[in-house]
């Protein structure tokens, strides 16, 4: 076993290992908490963006919410998050011709609180939303095919 | 030199804080990068959304109805686009919507919409002299196509 011949080189040392460590730590979390939000809002825009498409190309108003249900949980799924977490929810418009239906899905993402960092949450709701047109010319649908008025 | 090797000895220590900052501030440029990646993402839903919407909807209904031709409104196209992007709630803060009608080589009407954008980075404004936003854009073109089965419509570039 080696012995200790002087002392050199070891104040600057064992001072920089726990500044070390501290960086390393809260850097590290700070990276893994920044990367869970952005994929998490990968995924909710994707699955917002799937379940819009489903709901206007459905058959009918009944089966356009289960479509768009299931095309949202499916793409959550798909991303790795298959926990129904996830709140799919037509947040505007309807099954009607012209109507714009806007789809909004949020994922609660839960974080590791930083110590020293003040106001941070346990839980980041991610949340992304995406609108399609309900066709006007489609077949299957009651109404006039009638777009004038606001879009 | 048996008596420079002890000198040397804890020396490595001081540069490991460095070696991870170095680390920590990759990690904060990947970062950035996968959200400047998000919002072209966002950008390129959007513009791609829009068009379709604009050139589904976007037609003069008086020249379709009354006339049976099929002519897009420039007006109602922009009216459409800019109103299918304002739906959106999106990481990228919108800045421009550009729609404009056109026929295709083929001789169908067409849509295609331009989205600008800028994207706030996170991490990157705690590093002097870093840029704080980007700019993003995309472009989407959407064709109109007609049922082969249904009756064929006379399609005009004017309204």
């Amino acid at each position: 076993m080696p012995r200790w011949r002087d002392e050199t080189g070891a104040t600057a040392g064992f001072e920089a290992i726990p500044f070390g460590v501290l960086i390393f730590v809260l850097g590290t979390l700070l990276v893994a908490n920044a990367w869970a939000v952005i994929d998490a809002r990968f995924a909710v825009a994707a699955a917002a963006r799937e379940a819009a498409r489903a709901y206007v190309e459905a058959p009918d108003a009944g089966q356009a919410l289960v479509d768009g249900q299931q095309a949202a949980q499916a793409t959550m799924a798909a991303y790795g998050r298959p926990e129904p977490a996830a709140r799919a929810e037509l947040s505007t418009g309807g099954f009607r011709r012209c109507e714009r239906a806007t789809w909004t899905v949020t994922y609660p993402v839960s974080v590791i609180v930083l110590p020293g960092v003040f106001g941070m949450r346990e839980v980041y709701d991610v949340t992304a939303s995406h609108s399609e047109l309900v066709d006007p010319l489609r077949t299957g649908l009651e109404g006039e095919a009638s777009c004038i008025g606001p879009g | 030199m048996a008596r420079d090797e002890p000198r040397e000895r804890g020396s490595v220590l001081i540069l490991m804080p460095a070696a991870v900052l170095v680390l920590v501030v990759l990690a904060a440029i990947t970062i950035d990068a996968a959200v400047v990646f998000l919002g072209e993402r966002e950008v390129a839903d959007a513009a791609a959304s829009a068009a379709n919407d604009a050139v589904a909807a976007g037609f003069d209904e008086a020249s379709f109805y009354q006339d049976s031709q099929l002519c897009l409104s420039q007006a109602r196209v922009s009216q459409i686009a800019e109103a299918s992007v304002a739906a959106r709630t999106d990481n990228a803060v919108l800045t421009q919507v550009t729609a404009q009608r056109e026929i295709s080589e083929a001789g169908r009407p067409q849509v295609t919409v331009e989205v600008e954008a800028t994207v706030d980075l996170i991490l990157a404004p705690a590093l002097p002299g870093a840029s704080t936003t980007r700019r993003v854009s995309a472009t989407s073109t959407a064709v109109l196509e007609q049922d082969p089965s249904g009756p064929e419509i006379e399609v005009t570039e004017s309204c």
